[in-house]
């Protein structure tokens, strides 16, 4: 809360700040393996996947070819619950068909039409893998001889009890509402939760601060903001941001996840803050010597066309 | 035998040895003060024209005391920028003698020559510089605000907190480890407008003295500096009403008698106005009711019963007012916040060789800010108050010794950022509680001149420091009534600066303290913001130590128109805070449940060379230094701090042409600030995250700046009562581009394949001239 005020701060004390552009020292350190890997229980679960990628020195401009030699191939991917493992697969989309692509791209949140790029993951192919509800899913890898761990859990579903829209005062947004939503907390335990938003079937987006924890509201009924993920598009009005128009689908993704998954996000989501007034935040991953997270999601989704 | 019974002990054995130089002597006492206005002045030089050892100076209320053997004495009497007097007494009974200075014009052919000048070189503190106001003044100002603070990291082994900031560290300490005092009383954020002016107004300043290292034992309770700053005390003999009109803000000062000779007033006030003046604009916006200003009050009032007492009060209340609406998003954030202090003192003097200074002090800092969207609200308050009381003595049992004891007792409370949030219905917070301290400390030390050339300064502090009740433990689960002590401190810190003249123009001088801080502020930026939390030390948080050795060579040239020093210092600290490098900030928790210990270390030699008398004064410093920490949960290696600057110059100078007009310049070169670097990128939900390497392990490019100023003083030879200046200054004259803070932005088009990563150098202030009409009307 303190930082994003601070934000607003820096944008007002340096209206008149000049920036220039330089290309910072490039590190030779050798490149980290970066783990994204989730596994969902809940609504409509996307299947567990786990991308792996190189980090990368730091770029300028990184082309459609640069880009497709930032995924790890050819490395052995498990994931282990209850002592059952189960080997996940690598797959790459341009290997599938296009029914294939189409399905993939788009539960992972991809434009199947748009997509040129070849994006590559390891899956569970025979779909055994099914996230459950306060289960935990131990992650390991082994690539170019070196193993990684990471374990998540699937927390319990706290959900979004309902949620509605509301008027701005004025004339100015009169096309937008604001999405209001309400929650209950039980009480024991901590609870944190990720959401995202879509809006008329496009992918789900998460907003820049997208995390919360129970941390103040314990056992209580909150009634919150939620801002959208979705950037207002050229030509819309930039006060928009975070709204929503009048006539659109909204679709939201509300998750439960657990502690460090939360880290993960909510260090990400600080590191992005930059200006005179934050030092570096370094995120804080779950999986051993590689950067990157393995998260369990409880999902929920709430659709409501926006009036 | 505990630390506190040792030291009352030594305290005993001190006092009864002393009384040995009581005997055979009599005593001349008495003020100095400035003919014109009665302030008093502090520091002036009263001694023997024929033996300069038998010599004093006057303490913060401009009493001096000389005990000397029966006879007949030259004496001389000297304050900087004032012209010296000379007078022949026999001393054959005790004697007050009160002396008023004429204020010396600083042209050389009229100033009258002091061999006492020399303060520098025979004095016994190191790292220690007094600043008068009116040498601030003709300095160039950042937009036209003379500012104390931002004047002293212009001296050597300071350094500014940033671009424009009046934030500072010194000898490689933290921001919170600078003692800032007002009239005895603690501020605890200096600074306005994110720190880009400080909270002192210069017209009611009097007096700034920067201790670097040596602090005497009167002072305690941080380890690397004391900035100790007097207010005027107010024209007891006649009425004046100073003020100016500047680019950034208006200020008002208006002094003078309450009983001519015995009493007098003054009042100060400065406001900011920037954005009261676009108002009419803003209401036309969906900005509508946005605004900022910061202002200051200082009041100071004294009354002189008799010539044994002397009562003061003073008070400064002053406070930062930012307020931002956006009525299209319904959206408003209101952030007030501020220091104030109050102090009341009575000197007494005991006997003429004994002063004692009664003090009784408040202060307070909060901070708050609300936000509010729709019915939504929230708020986040946090801040620090003091209630205390303080002794203290200076005797003078003889001419060979300067004997300062006393005590003081402080109750704090500390508020942590309190949160709370309303949907308009229900109610939610942190429901964090104050926290409460006893803060106690004893003191004694005695300025020894043991020869002709070498002189002793020894103190010893005993600190009794304890977090106290209301309080329960999360810990133990035990519950504390008020102010039953929860976690108790005890420390002595030994005091040592010694001088060993080697001629009348040089001497070389050695200091070592050991000390303590207590209380401390943890930033998660590379300064300090008005939000930071003072936290105190508790069964949690372990208080910061630190030592320091340093040793100088001191040179006068030229009939002390020139002052020159080298000092070069080592300095250790141990747990030093910090928060790790994964930190984010939980409102829902108490900060220093996240705080990371390590130690920290700087080094350095500071070149100094002053021009105090002459058309033409100024300064240069000069700092070669190095300073580190290391943490274990930061790699456990040492690192650079942000303020880790292996050069840093400064050239200070200013020209008068004559009585009209004069010139002032600042130039400024230091080493780029360390910064963290990226490492790599990584990606991650569609999107590149940057991963950083280690800390502070690049530089940013060197700061470099000049500053300009030209002061216009028409009809400066009139008589009248009115008498006005105009000042233009123009900051960073040469448009520097100097880098503020990083900024990465990463652009990532996924369906394409693509992404951009682009790093930014944003630097804040271009050249900025800025004018200043200053006014003067005396009855």
């Amino acid at each position: 809360m303190m930082r994003q005020i601070f934000i607003f701060l820096v944008f007002v004390t340096f209206l008149a700040s000049c920036e220039k552009e330089f290309t910072p020292a490039i590190s030779s350190a050798p490149p980290d393996l970066v783990v994204e890997g989730y596994i969902e229980a809940g609504d409509n679960p996307l299947p567990a996947y786990v991308m792996l990628t190189k980090s990368q020195p730091f770029f300028g401009e990184l082309d459609s070819s640069a880009f497709a030699d930032l995924y790890v191939h050819d490395a052995v991917v498990t994931v282990t619950n209850n002592g059952t493992v189960y080997p996940l697969t690598e797959i790459c989309l341009q290997d599938l068909t296009p029914a294939q692509k189409a399905i993939i791209s788009q539960s992972l949140g991809f434009d199947p039409d748009s997509l040129q790029a070849d994006i590559c993951f390891y899956l569970d192919i025979t779909f055994q893998l099914q996230g459950q509800e306060g289960e935990r899913y131990d992650l390991h890898i082994e690539s170019e001889g070196q193993s990684h761990d990471a374990t998540t859990t699937i927390p319990r579903m706290v959900p979004i009890d309902s949620i509605n829209f509301k008027e701005l005062p004025g004339e100015k947004l009169k096309d937008y509402r604001e999405l209001h939503a309400f929650l209950t907390d039980p009480g024991d335990g901590e609870d944190f939760w990720r959401y995202f938003t879509s809006i008329n079937d496009s992918s789900y987006v998460s907003p820049s601060f997208s995390i919360y924890d129970d941390g103040f509201i314990n056992g209580q009924t909150i009634e919150f903001v939620m801002n959208n993920g979705v950037e207002p598009a050229e030509g819309e009005d930039p006060f928009s941001f975070g709204l929503f128009k009048l006539g659109d689908t909204l679709s939201l993704k509300w998750t439960s996840i657990d502690r460090a998954h939360y880290e993960f996000r909510k260090t990400a989501e600080f590191s992005a803050v930059q200006g005179p007034f934050s030092s570096y935040v370094r995120i804080h991953g779950n999986v051993s010597n590689a950067l990157g997270v393995w998260g369990g999601y409880n999902v929920q989704y709430i659709n409501q066309v926006v009036e | 035998m505990t630390h506190s019974k040792k030291l009352l002990l030594i305290f005993g054995l001190v006092i009864v040895a002393s009384t040995a130089f009581a005997q055979k002597t009599f005593t001349l006492s008495g003020y100095i003060k400035d003919e014109m206005t009665g302030e008093s002045l502090i520091g002036a030089s009263f001694y023997n024209a024929d033996n300069p050892v038998q010599g004093t100076s006057t303490n913060a209320y401009g009493f001096y005391s000389l005990s000397l053997p029966p006879g007949k004495y030259s004496f001389v009497c000297s304050y900087l920028g004032y012209q010296n007097q000379e007078m022949t007494l026999t001393l054959d009974e005790d004697k007050v003698l009160n002396i008023n200075l004429e204020e010396g014009v600083q042209l050389e052919e009229v100033v009258v020559k002091s061999e006492k000048e020399d303060k520098n070189v025979h004095g016994t503190q190191m790292g220690t510089v007094k600043l008068t106001t009116e040498r601030i003044k003709s300095i160039p100002a950042f937009m036209g605000e003379v500012d104390v603070l931002k004047t002293i990291q212009l001296l050597p082994g300071v350094m500014s907190a940033g671009e424009g900031s009046a934030g500072f560290y010194v000898r490689g300490g933290g921001p919170d480890q600078n003692l800032v005092l007002l009239d005895e009383a603690v501020v605890y954020n200096s600074g306005h407008m994110l720190g880009f002016f400080s909270v002192f107004n210069a017209d009611a300043i009097k007096n700034t003295t920067l201790i670097k290292g040596n602090m005497p034992a009167k002072y305690g309770g941080r380890l690397s500096s004391v900035v100790d700053i007097q207010m005027k005390d107010g024209n007891n003999k006649d009425y004046e009403v100073t003020g100016g009109i500047g680019t950034v803000s208006s200020r008002l000062t208006v002094e003078g008698p309450i009983q001519k000779g015995v009493s007098s007033f003054i009042f100060s006030g400065r406001r900011t106005y920037l954005f009261d003046l676009i108002q009419p604009f803003v209401k036309k916006t969906d900005f509508a009711g946005t605004n900022y200003y910061f202002y200051d009050f200082n009041a100071k009032l004294n009354y002189q019963f008799s010539d044994k007492d002397h009562l003061y009060a003073s008070g400064y209340f002053g406070r930062d007012v930012l307020r931002y609406t956006n009525v299209a998003r319904d959206f408003g954030v209101k952030l007030p916040y501020g220091n104030a202090t109050a102090t009341l003192r009575w000197n007494h003097l005991f006997t003429d060789k004994l002063f004692v200074n009664t003090s009784l002090i408040y202060n307070d800092y909060d901070f708050s800010v609300t936000g509010s969207q729709d019915k939504f609200v929230f708020n986040v308050y946090s801040g620090v108050r003091d209630w205390g009381g303080k002794v203290d003595f200076d005797w003078f049992p003889h001419y060979r010794h300067h004997v300062q004891f006393g005590t003081k007792y402080t109750w704090h409370r500390f508020l942590p950022n309190v949160a709370g949030v309303t949907d308009g219905e229900d109610t939610f917070t942190n429901d964090l509680k104050p926290k409460y301290a006893h803060d106690a400390s004893v003191y004694v030390s005695d300025q020894i001149k043991v020869t002709g050339d070498w002189t002793i300064d020894v103190g010893l502090r005993g600190n009794y420091y304890a977090q106290a009740g209301p309080y329960t433990s999360p810990h133990t689960g035990k519950t504390y009534k008020n102010g039953e002590v929860v976690k108790p401190f005890t420390h002595l810190e030994p005091r040592l600066s010694t001088k060993i003249g080697l001629n009348d123009a040089s001497s070389i001088k050695f200091g070592a303290v050991y000390n303590m801080q207590y209380m401390h502020l943890v930033s998660t930026s590379n300064g300090s913001l008005p939000a930071d939390v003072w936290v105190t030390s508790s069964e949690t948080v372990t208080p910061q130590r630190g030592g320091q050795l340093s040793l100088g060579y001191f040179r006068n040239f030229k009939e002390n128109t020139f002052e020159a020093s080298l000092e070069t210092y080592y300095k250790y600290m141990w747990n030093q805070i910090d928060y790790p490098e994964d930190y984010t900030d939980n409102p829902a928790q108490e900060v220093e449940t996240d705080f990371i210990y390590g130690e920290g270390r700087s080094y350095g030699a500071e070149f100094f060379v002053r021009k105090n008398k002459g058309k033409w004064t100024g300064w240069i410093g000069y700092t070669l230094s190095k300073t580190e920490r290391i943490f274990d949960d930061v790699k456990g290696v040492f690192f650079p701090t942000t303020y880790d600057r292996r050069h840093d110059l400064s050239v200070v100078s200013t020209y008068s042409f004559n009585e009209k007009w004069e010139i002032g310049g600042v130039f400024i070169y230091g080493t780029g600030r360390a910064y963290t670097p990226v490492k790599s990128l990584f990606f991650n939900d569609n999107k590149f995250f940057l991963e950083y390497g280690l800390r502070n392990s690049a530089r940013i490019d060197p700061y470099h700046r000049l500053d300009l100023s030209v002061t216009f003083k028409p009809k400066s030879k009139s008589t009248k009562r009115f008498k006005s200046s105009w000042n233009l200054s123009v900051y960073n004259t040469y448009n520097r581009f100097n880098p503020f803070f990083i900024s990465y932005d990463t652009e990532t088009d996924i369906n394409s394949g693509t992404s951009s990563v682009k790093a930014y150098k944003v630097s804040i202030f271009p050249i900025i001239p800025a004018i200043t009409w200053n006014f003067k009307w005396k009855s």
